[in-house]
């Protein structure tokens, strides 16, 4: 009986196959990789605070600096300082005569209002006792009592606890 | 009396509070600084890598390690300046009893500008780290700091915290000194380039963006095609002012100087020399030396016309 053996042409067409294989192999482990990675150095997704314009960034990150001195200000004297206060301080940004692009006001004794001076820019809100920096565009209502509704934006919210 | 004080001594050398002294790490220059005017003469300090290292391409080296089983506590940058420690980290974090102090923890980020990746809202998730070139980033971070080791050290948290707002008011002193100065320069019209992305933090404090950042990627050297589109980006937009880095040569630099007219200028990255606790506030200075007389000059060549890209 005739025993008939399947031999493969040599074209390399088989080879062909595997090298495409390892490389789809090879791009798709890399792009894992990559996008694993991008993952990892995100310590913190401020999102919201991205949007902002220069000058509100500017302002924030001097609110981030100002929140941790009212407190110890707040705990040193068992008050929350008024804007004299801050001011007399040195506390940015309540102390930067340079800066006109704000006005605050104080609605309560432990919450603090900025209301812009230029179009385009945005309403921020500081309540250090519970840590957080508010912001929104639209204007908000006048008899405000430091109890922010669902229009304001938190800032300082740590969206990534994997820190 | 004698007998009292050896036992006086003995309380003083003994006393838990001795036995309690950290031993903190840092991975890069600045937080040397930070934590030298935290802790003053309670903790002490031991940089995690040896001066004259180039943070940009570091790998930790096995004295390194030997020195992270030392310490108590590492501050570290952590999004993306100190990537050699938190690799190693990550491969030692089961055994390793280091508390890790993310300095950048609080600090309202910007996204990495480069030049291939000019998209400040962040889609590909990367942060600019260089947080510490800057007043009112590094104030945020010497908080962080002194909060963090105030937890691991409650006997001196307050002690912490005093020199931290101190310190802070020195830092915010030294920066309000040379606000003041520009008070009646128009910043509005002046645009900026920078070699890589370093600045964004420091210029953000004077209301100013950078318009153009020209290295590809953090530390790597733009390509022919990509130097003559920026080239042609600065003498299209105007550019004012080209800023760079001491300490690094960028043979690049000079080409686009000679091709466009650009004001060049030098700043600190502030992550070279010897570890020294006045190294902020020095640098810091000269920074903001030539940050104003780069702004006044390029402010006074709009008034009068003289701008190169007029």
């Amino acid at each position: 009986m005739a025993y008939i053996e399947p031999i493969q042409p040599a074209n390399g067409r088989k080879e062909s196959l595997w090298v495409l294989f390892a490389v789809v192999a090879i791009l798709s482990a890399g792009t894992i990789g990559l996008s694993l990675n991008k993952q990892a150095n995100r310590p913190v997704a401020k999102a919201a605070a991205i949007t902002l314009s220069i000058a509100e960034k500017q302002l924030l990150m001097e609110l981030t600096n100002a929140l941790p001195e009212i407190s110890f200000e707040q705990q040193a004297s068992g008050q929350w300082p008024s804007l004299t206060d801050l001011a007399r301080l040195g506390i940015e940004p309540f102390a930067n005569e340079l800066r006109s692009d704000w006005r605050w006001t104080q609605p309560d004794s432990h919450c603090y209002l900025s209301r812009p001076q230029t179009a385009h820019s945005g309403y921020f809100l500081l309540i250090p006792g519970d840590n957080a920096i508010l912001f929104r565009r639209s204007e908000p209502d006048a008899h405000l009592s430091c109890q922010p509704d669902i229009a304001w934006v938190q800032l300082n919210q740590r969206e990534d606890s994997s820190r | 009396m004698k007998p009292l004080r050896i036992l006086l001594l003995f309380f003083v050398l003994f006393s838990p509070c001795s036995y309690a002294r950290l031993t903190v790490g840092i991975t890069l220059h600045p937080y040397y600084s930070y934590v030298a005017n935290i802790v003053g003469d309670r903790a002490t300090l031991l940089p995690l890598v040896e001066s004259g290292f180039n943070p940009h391409s570091y790998e930790l080296q096995p004295a390194d390690l030997k020195r992270l089983h030392q310490l108590d506590a590492l501050v570290v940058n952590g999004i993306g300046h100190d990537e050699f420690v938190m690799h190693a980290m990550k491969t030692l974090s089961k055994d390793s009893k280091v508390a890790i102090i993310h300095a950048n923890r609080d600090v309202p980020l910007l996204a990495a500008h480069t030049a291939t990746s000019p998209d400040v809202s962040n889609s590909n998730g990367a942060w600019n780290p260089h947080t510490f070139v800057s007043i009112s980033a590094a104030i945020r971070q010497i908080y962080t700091i002194a909060d963090e080791l105030g937890k691991l050290d409650p006997d001196n948290a307050v002690f912490f915290k005093r020199n931290a707002v101190a310190y802070a008011r020195q830092l915010r002193m030294l920066k309000n000194r040379y606000r003041k100065q520009l008070i009646d320069t128009d910043l509005r019209q002046i645009k900026i380039a920078s070699t890589h992305n370093a600045y964004g933090y420091f210029l953000q404090e004077f209301g100013i963006a950078i318009d153009t950042v020209i290295e590809p990627a953090h530390g790597v050297e733009p390509s022919a095609s990509q130097l003559k589109k920026t080239i042609d980006r600065i003498r299209s937009t105007g550019v004012d002012l080209l800023f760079t880095e001491l300490d690094m040569a960028n043979r690049y630099v000079s080409t686009i100087e000679d091709a466009t007219g650009v004001r060049l200028y030098h700043f600190s990255h502030m992550t070279f020399g010897a570890y020294n606790r006045e190294m902020v506030i020095l640098q810091m200075e000269q920074n903001l030396k030539t940050l104003v007389t780069a702004l006044k000059k390029a402010s006074q060549s709009r008034t009068t016309g003289d701008h190169h890209g007029a």
